[in-house]
Formats: structure tokens, C-alpha cells, sequence
């Protein structure tokens, strides 16, 4: 895809800020994100990772600052609404239909979210949802699951059918919260390379927050480190990693050589 | 004497006697996480054990104190027992269930503990005025007040105070606490949850029986008493937020003082009086004025 | 779950209303009464079957069976309108616009507290109908021989024309619930215990969901209050309080939750027992109930309605759960 610097940025936040009860989880934050980037966000536990991708994607309201997605100011707007726009995101707990199979679950996704131009009052169509959500299942390579009740998959295949329901719709950005978080390391690069393949074909701009630098290391295009709620650093892999504010901060991750 | 202090002084009994009904109720719901609806149940048979025992005294020529003390140490008594019974017997085998049906099972347990007392007790009023005529009067300002609804403000106070000392000063206490908090982690504590739960239930039967008894001298005590009680005790409970004793306290006293205000100015409101504060309080607080966050799930 | 040609629940429900229809005249009078009383009930438990769906419990449907039920009182009491088809109109549009109203508040409460708050509103329209004489305080409103659509019965024809009304306007709104639940709408509703959040990511409002499956219930409610006004001739307060909404939890309770169909068999079972009850038992009848609901919740928790899902499975020889996931 090609940019031209009078291209709108997909993702802008200006200055957001967020305190729950006196304490800011997040700062100032300031970040402008380019159609089409792969931008990993890393930073310790209680930096504000989650608490930025909670406020893009709607779940909360930020103190002060805006957010604008496409140009558009989507400040406040609610995740139901952001979700029709094409804003998608995954959880760090894989927020599913524990009581139903994984093709249900998918179904119930693209019944919900990828046809909204049929009334919601039109009939569940069994056949022809379970051939649309037997096609997402395959895309995210899940498709065995399809009849196993989604409490007892494991967590690599729940975090992929998270990331496969987030996605139902073709979304031009997807938030992605530790993608790799509980999975085995077996299974890490799999899941990953799943998630670049299937993004890197739509265009799709992606934004993850990963505590796994050799992940981050190999599939973002770009680096933001957050720490107590502000940006210390934003740029290319090589420099964030060589950044000395970053690997001082980033306690416990030996940043310039990989590896938790 | 203005109607100022005329709406204090009823607002005050009232929500003394608010404050009495809804205690076991919120204490129940702040441990074992439900709302019992078979409280008004055990607020009935508190009322009826006490007018029986009253009319016994009474014809056996015992003085008032005594009167009123086999009369609440009855029903305190009656009330615990059977909730001990029913805890051990229906309510322990529903804890893992969805909380609905768990409250639903305590509708069913107010619909039998309803028969039940027609049954015992018979279905005609029974009077005990008897304690609360025998204290008489005490002239607040030109108000002659009951000195027995005094009394029942005062007993609501050490109720208070009592519950707030158990809670807070004693190690039983602070294992309630521990509980309402965090099951699990009491349990990994080295608390006794199950026991905890029975007994804060057994508690929570008294209370409601103990309700009873104390209002039994002021009313008649028919079969139906036990179902306003309990619409009116989850209106004060949640006003303050669920579990809250100070909640209840605040509660009581908001109620308490709303309905002695309608029933002096707009005596047809009365009714709505309590439902129209609960609606209020939740329009700007929809769990009550002491809820606790929740924490964040994603 | 294949898509089925023919709807096995609407043809079940179609051939219902029909036998029913013909059977009338061979039915003797008790049990047509005791099935239209069985079926005007049905409407209100069924209106909780679906509330249950979204995992909430409604102590308050006998809120919109009251509405319902003095809609067609009061307008043939005080506007001297027979028309059972308009009172029944009139009753689904006032039902709606309280639940309308109602809802914005109620729908952002769940479990124990949605269950009490739908307790304290019907109390509250309780309290209120006892003390006025619009609602002819206790002791109620008469009804009287109704007409349908300028047809007026004579009195030989009348009480054919109430038990088809009843079966009838019980199979269309059953037609409808069932479509409703089969929607995307309704499978929806079904997923909101499960995971609130994720149906928020998915583009929908659970609030508003939930507001508007409580106005769907409340219109079934005040179908049933109409249906029973008419049977029974009368409409009083009692209908608004709360053991009448008790009573229809425990419909749904014993028939489960399979499918529109249920909640009849529950209704009808139930009035048998208060049928037996009254006659034989008239001083314990709520130690009873009470006893039944709670056997029915210590050891049935999904009600009789299961016995009747497994007695299906072991006929049909189902293995895979995807076969028997979510209900229709």
C-alpha cells in the first residue's frame, strides 16, 4: 500500500488521559498511526497498555483528549459503535460464549457483526452462517474446534477465535491485548504468524500490546513503550530496543537481546 | 412544638423500626450474597411467637419486663432455629446455583413459612398491646409520644452499635468481613466460610424474628404482615447499597424521614414515598449510595 | 442445527389451536375453562421463558397481566367497548409504553436486582389498584360477554367464541415469540448471560436489547391478562401481586425452557394441581406450591421440560452437542 504524507492517519490520540480515582493510568498520551503499520506497544504491568486500548476501542472514556479514527473524532463513542466502523479488538482474557461451541461462537459473530444490513429480526440462518463461520474458523486455522465447547479449548486456539470474532468484518484496525499471553511457546509463533499472514493480505492496521520482545521484535514495523501512563519512546524496533530509558524501565525484559 | 419536629420525631421512630427490619436482610446479602426473601416469613413468626407469648404472660400475671422478655427471647430463639434448619437443609445445596433460582427457592420458603404460621397460629389477628400500654406516655414537647416506640428507636440504636462492635472488634467479626470481601480467600485463610454462612443466616432469621416481636405490641399480627416488610426492607437496603450496615442505617433513616414527611403533607403519597426515593437514589447511583466498585474484568 | 423446511414448533402450534378448536364441543365445561385459565397464563410465563433466556429472573409480570387484564375491563366497564380484539390492542400498547418507560431504568440491572426491582413495581401497582375505586378497589371489575369484530355471539355461541379467542390469539402470539427467539435478534438475547461484553463488540446495545425483550414480555403479559379477563369474567387487583408473578416463574420453572410450547404444559399442570389443591387441600395450597417449587429447584433445576429434552435425545439418537447446542 502506498502513503502519501497527505493521507488522513487511520489512528490519532491527542493528549488522552485517564485517572480512576485519583490515580492516571494514563498521561498525555500522544500517537499518531499510519494505514496499513504494525505497531507493538510494550511496557510493564500497570504502564497503561490495556487502559489506552480500552479508551480506542470505546470500552472507556478518557479524562481529557480525543481520539480520532480516520480523521473522525470518535472521542467517547461506545465500542458497540466503534465496532460497526471497523475498529477491532481481542482481550486478554478471550472474551467468548463459554457455554457454546466454537462454531456457535462464530456464528453468533457473523450473524451480529458482519451483516448489518439484514434486519436483526430476520431468521438465524443456520446453513448458511455455519459456511461463513467455518471459513473464518479456517482462515484463523481453527477450523478442528469447530464442535468442541469453547470452555475447554486451549488457550492459543481462544485467543485465535477472540482475534477470529473480533475480525469478523473485516475491521481496518485491530487492537490486539497480548495476543501470545498464556499460550505455549510452542505455539507463539504460530498464532503470530496466523495474525501477520491474515493482515498483511487486507491491509489491515494492526496495534498489539506484547510483553514478548522477540515477538515484538519480529512482526511490528514500529514500537511504542509506555510507562506510568505516558509514551518513552516510538519509532523502529532497533531504536526503541537500543533506547537506554527503555530497557531501564522495562524491568525483568532484556531488550537488547529478546526473550522475557 | 413546630411540624418540623413533628415529621423529625415520626421520621425517627419510623426509621428505627426500618432499621430493625432491614439489618438481617442486608447482613444475609452482604455474606451469602442473597437476597432472603423468606425474611418476611421469620419477621411474621417473630410477631406471632412474641404476641403468643405476651397473651401466656399476661394471663399467668407476669410483670411487662418479663412479658417482653419471653416474648423476644422466643421469637429470637423460634427464629433461629429454623433458620438454622433451613440453611442446613435447603439453602446449603443451592449455593452453586444461579443466584436467580436461589432467590426464587427463598420465594417458595416465604410461600410454605406463610401456610405454616396460618397453620400454627391460626389465620384470625392476634393483639398484644398489652407491653406497649403499660409503659405509657412521655410528653416530647405538647407531643405525648409512646414510650415504647422510644424504646423501639433505642433498641434499634444498640442493635446498631452492637452489630457494628461484633463486625469490627471481634475475631468472628472480622471473619465475616474477610468473607463478604473475598470468599475464596478467606477460605485460604483458614476461615471457616461454610460455618460463617450459617451462622450469618442464623443471625440474620433472628434479626428478622427479633423485627417481628418488637413490633408485635403496636399492631395486629395476621398472616400477611411478612410480605410489605419485605418489599420495603430491600427498598431501604438498596437505597444504602446491598450488604451496607451503615448503608442500611443511612437507608433507614432516608426512608424514614421521606414517609414522615409525606404522610404530614401529602398523606396520598404516603405509599409512594419509599419507592419514589429508592428510584432516585438509583437514577444517580444504581447500586446505592455505599456500593463498592467493581473491579475492571477486561 | 440444519435449517428445517417446515418449523416443527409452528406446526405443533398450528395443529394445537386446531384440534383444540375441534375437540371443543366434546370437551366438557370444566376443562374448557381450565384451558383457557391454563393458556391465558401461558402468555405472561412465556414472557418470563424469554427473559430467562437473557438470564433474567421477572418477579413483575404480573404487572402487564393486570394492564392487560383491566384494559378490557375498564374499557367495557366505563367506554362500554366489547370488541375483545380492541381490548386487547389497547392493552399490548399501554403494556408496552409502561415497559417502554419502565425499561429505561430497569434494563441496566441484572439478576437479583432486576428480580427485586420487577417485585417492587408490581407491589407498588398493587398497593395502589386495592385503595381506588377505578379498579373497583378488591373486589374488581366485571366483564361481560364480548363481541368480535361487530360479530356478537349469542349466548349458546359465546363461549365457543371465548375458548377460540383464547386459542388462538394463543397461537399467534406463540407463532410470533417462536419466530422472535429464532431470529438474530434472539439469539442475541440468548448469548447476554454469557458474555455481555462480547455482544458490545459485536455492535450491540445490551441495554437496549434487554429493554426491548422486556417490552416483548410485556406485551405477552398483557395478551394473558386479556385472555383471563375475558374467561374469567372479571379482572381485580390480585393479578398484580405477587405470588400471580410467582406463579408464572414456576410455569416456566417446571415446563423448562425448550421451546414456545412449554409454558402451556407448565400452565395447565399447574391449574390441575390448584384445581386438586383447593378441593382437598384449601388451607395449605401455597405449602404445597412452595414444596412443589422447591423439589422442582433441588433436584430439576432446568424443570420437567428435561425429562422431556432427554426422553428426546434417546428416541432420536443424538450424539454430537453441536446437535443439541443452543435452543431453538
Amino acid at each position: 500500500m502506498t502513503q502519501t504524507m497527505t493521507e488522513t492517519p487511520i489512528l490519532e490520540c491527542r493528549g488522552i488521559a485517564k485517572s480512576f480515582d485519583g490515580f492516571a493510568a494514563a498521561n498525555a498520551i500522544d500517537l499518531t498511526i499510519s494505514e496499513g503499520e504494525v505497531v507493538g506497544i510494550i511496557g510493564s504491568n500497570g504502564a497503561g497498555k490495556t487502559t489506552l486500548l480500552n479508551i480506542v476501542s470505546g470500552h472507556l472514556k478518557p479524562s481529557s483528549g480525543q481520539v480520532l479514527f480516520a480523521g473522525e473524532d470518535v472521542t467517547g463513542v461506545p465500542s458497540r459503535k466503534l465496532a460497526r466502523k471497523g475498529i477491532a479488538r481481542s482481550f486478554q482474557v478471550p472474551q467468548l460464549f463459554a457455554r457454546s461451541t466454537a462454531l456457535e461462537n462464530m456464528m453468533l459473530a457473523v450473524s451480529l457483526l458482519a451483516r448489518p444490513h439484514e434486519s436483526i429480526l430476520s431468521r438465524f440462518d443456520n446453513d448458511k452462517l455455519a459456511k461463513a463461520a467455518h471459513e473464518a474458523l479456517a482462515h484463523y486455522g481453527i477450523d478442528e474446534h469447530t464442535d468442541a465447547v469453547v470452555g475447554e479449548l486451549p488457550q492459543g486456539v481462544r485467543k485465535l477465535l477472540d482475534i477470529a470474532m473480533a475480525t469478523a468484518a473485516q475491521p481496518r484496525l485491530v487492537l490486539l491485548d497480548e495476543p501470545t499471553s498464556g499460550v505455549s511457546s510452542e505455539e507463539k509463533h504460530d498464532v503470530m504468524q496466523r495474525l501477520a499472514d491474515r493482515f498483511a493480505t487486507s491491509g489491515t492496521t494492526v496495534v498489539f500490546i506484547e510483553h514478548d520482545m522477540e515477538i515484538v521484535r519480529r512482526y511490528a514495523s514500529r514500537v511504542v513503550a509506555l510507562t506510568d501512563g505516558t509514551v518513552i519512546a516510538d519509532g523502529a524496533p532497533d531504536v526503541v530496543f537500543a533506547d537506554e530509558t527503555v530497557a531501564e524501565v522495562i524491568v525483568g525484559e532484556d531488550v537488547t537481546t529478546g526473550g522475557a | 412544638m413546630n411540624l418540623a419536629q413533628i415529621i423529625l420525631i415520626d421520621g425517627i421512630a419510623y426509621a428505627g423500626w426500618l432499621f430493625l427490619v432491614a439489618i438481617g436482610l442486608t447482613l444475609v446479602f452482604g455474606v451469602l450474597r442473597l437476597i432472603n426473601i423468606a425474611h418476611g416469613g421469620f419477621y411474621a413468626i417473630g410477631a406471632y411467637v412474641a404476641a403468643y407469648a405476651i397473651g401466656a404472660s399476661v394471663d399467668a400475671g407476669f410483670s411487662t419486663g418479663v412479658q417482653l422478655l419471653l416474648a423476644f427471647g422466643g421469637a429470637v430463639l423460634v427464629g433461629g432455629l429454623l433458620g438454622l434448619v433451613l440453611e442446613r437443609t435447603v439453602l446449603v445445596r443451592l449455593y452453586d446455583h444461579p443466584e436467580v433460582l436461589v432467590l426464587f427457592a427463598t420465594y417458595a420458603l416465604f410461600l410454605m413459612l406463610e401456610d405454616i404460621t396460618k397453620l400454627v397460629f391460626g389465620g384470625a389477628s392476634l393483639y398484644a398491646f398489652q407491653p406497649r400500654n403499660a409503659f405509657g406516655m412521655v410528653d416530647l414537647g405538647p407531643l405525648a409520644y409512646p414510650v415504647y416506640d422510644v424504646l423501639t428507636v433505642a433498641i434499634a440504636v444498640i442493635v446498631a452499635l452492637g452489630t457494628w462492635f461484633v463486625l469490627n472488634r471481634t475475631r468472628t467479626g472480622k471473619c465475616v468481613i474477610a468473607v463478604v470481601h473475598d470468599r475464596e480467600m478467606s477460605a485460604s485463610m483458614g476461615v471457616n466460610v461454610a460455618a460463617i454462612m450459617t451462622g450469618t443466616f442464623v443471625v440474620g432469621t433472628m434479626l428478622g424474628a427479633f423485627a417481628g416481636a418488637v413490633t408485635a405490641p403496636k399492631i395486629a399480627v395476621n398472616p400477611g404482615i411478612g410480605v410489605e416488610v419485605i418489599v420495603l426492607a430491600f427498598a431501604v437496603i438498596v437505597i444504602g447499597g446491598l450488604g451496607s450496615i451503615g448503608g442500611a442505617v443511612v437507608g433507614a433513616l432516608v426512608v424514614g424521614l421521606a414517609r414522615a414527611l409525606a404522610t404530614h403533607l401529602f398523606p396520598d403519597l404516603a405509599v409512594f414515598a419509599v419507592y419514589a426515593v429508592m428510584a432516585l437514589v438509583l437514577a444517580i447511583r444504581p447500586y446505592g449510595l455505599f456500593a463498592r466498585p467493581i473491579a475492571r474484568k477486561i | 442445527m440444519k435449517n428445517r423446511l417446515i418449523d416443527p414448533t409452528i406446526l405443533a402450534v398450528a395443529a394445537g389451536a386446531i384440534a383444540l378448536s375441534f375437540a371443543y364441543p366434546a370437551m366438557p365445561g370444566w376443562v374448557t375453562f381450565l384451558l383457557q385459565i391454563a393458556i391465558a397464563a401461558s402468555l405472561p410465563a412465556l414472557g418470563c421463558m424469554i427473559l430467562l433466556r437473557a438470564g433474567l429472573l421477572s418477579f413483575g409480570q404480573g404487572f402487564f397481566y393486570f394492564v392487560g387484564a383491566y384494559a378490557l375491563a375498564l374499557l367495557y366497564q366505563h367506554f362500554g367497548i366489547t370488541d375483545a380484539f380492541l381490548g386487547i390492542v389497547v392493552g399490548a400498547v399501554v403494556s408496552a409504553v409502561f415497559a417502554g418507560l419502565l425499561g429505561f431504568f430497569i434494563a441496566r440491572y441484572r439478576g437479583i436486582f432486576f428480580a427485586m426491582l420487577t417485585l417492587a413495581i408490581t407491589m407498588v401497582a398493587y398497593g395502589i389498584a386495592v385503595k381506588m375505586d377505578l379498579f373497583g378497589r378488591s373486589d374488581g371489575l366485571n366483564v361481560g360477554r364480548l363481541t368480535y369484530l361487530g360479530f356478537s355471539p349469542s349466548r349458546e355461541q359465546s363461549g365457543f367464541a371465548l375458548f377460540l379467542l383464547c386459542v388462538w390469539i394463543w397461537a399467534v402470539f406463540g407463532v410470533l415469540t417462536h419466530l422472535y427467539l429464532r431470529s438474530r435478534f434472539g439469539k442475541l438475547i440468548s448469548a447476554i448471560e454469557d458474555n455481555e461484553t462480547r455482544i458490545e463488540y459485536l455492535g450491540w446495545s445490551v441495554k437496549k436489547a434487554v429493554h426491548i425483550n422486556y417490552m416483548v414480555a410485556a406485551v405477552l403479559g398483557s395478551a394473558g391478562g386479556a385472555l383471563v379477563a375475558a374467561s374469567a369474567h372479571y379482572a381485580d387487583p390480585s393479578l398484580s401481586y405477587w405470588t400471580t408473578s410467582g406463579e408464572f416463574v414456576f410455569i416456566v420453572l417446571i415446563s423448562g425452557q425448550a421451546n414456545v410450547l412449554s409454558p402451556l404444559f407448565g400452565s395447565v399442570f399447574l391449574e390441575l394441581m390448584r384445581t386438586y389443591a383447593t378441593a382437598y387441600f384449601p388451607d395449605e395450597w401455597q405449602l404445597i406450591l412452595g414444596g412443589v417449587m422447591l423439589v422442582i429447584i433441588l433436584f430439576l433445576p432446568s424443570g420437567l421440560g428435561h425429562l422431556f429434552v432427554l426422553g428426546r435425545r434417546v428416541l432420536l439418537n443424538r450424539q454430537s452437542p453441536s446437535q443439541t447446542g443452543p435452543r431453538s
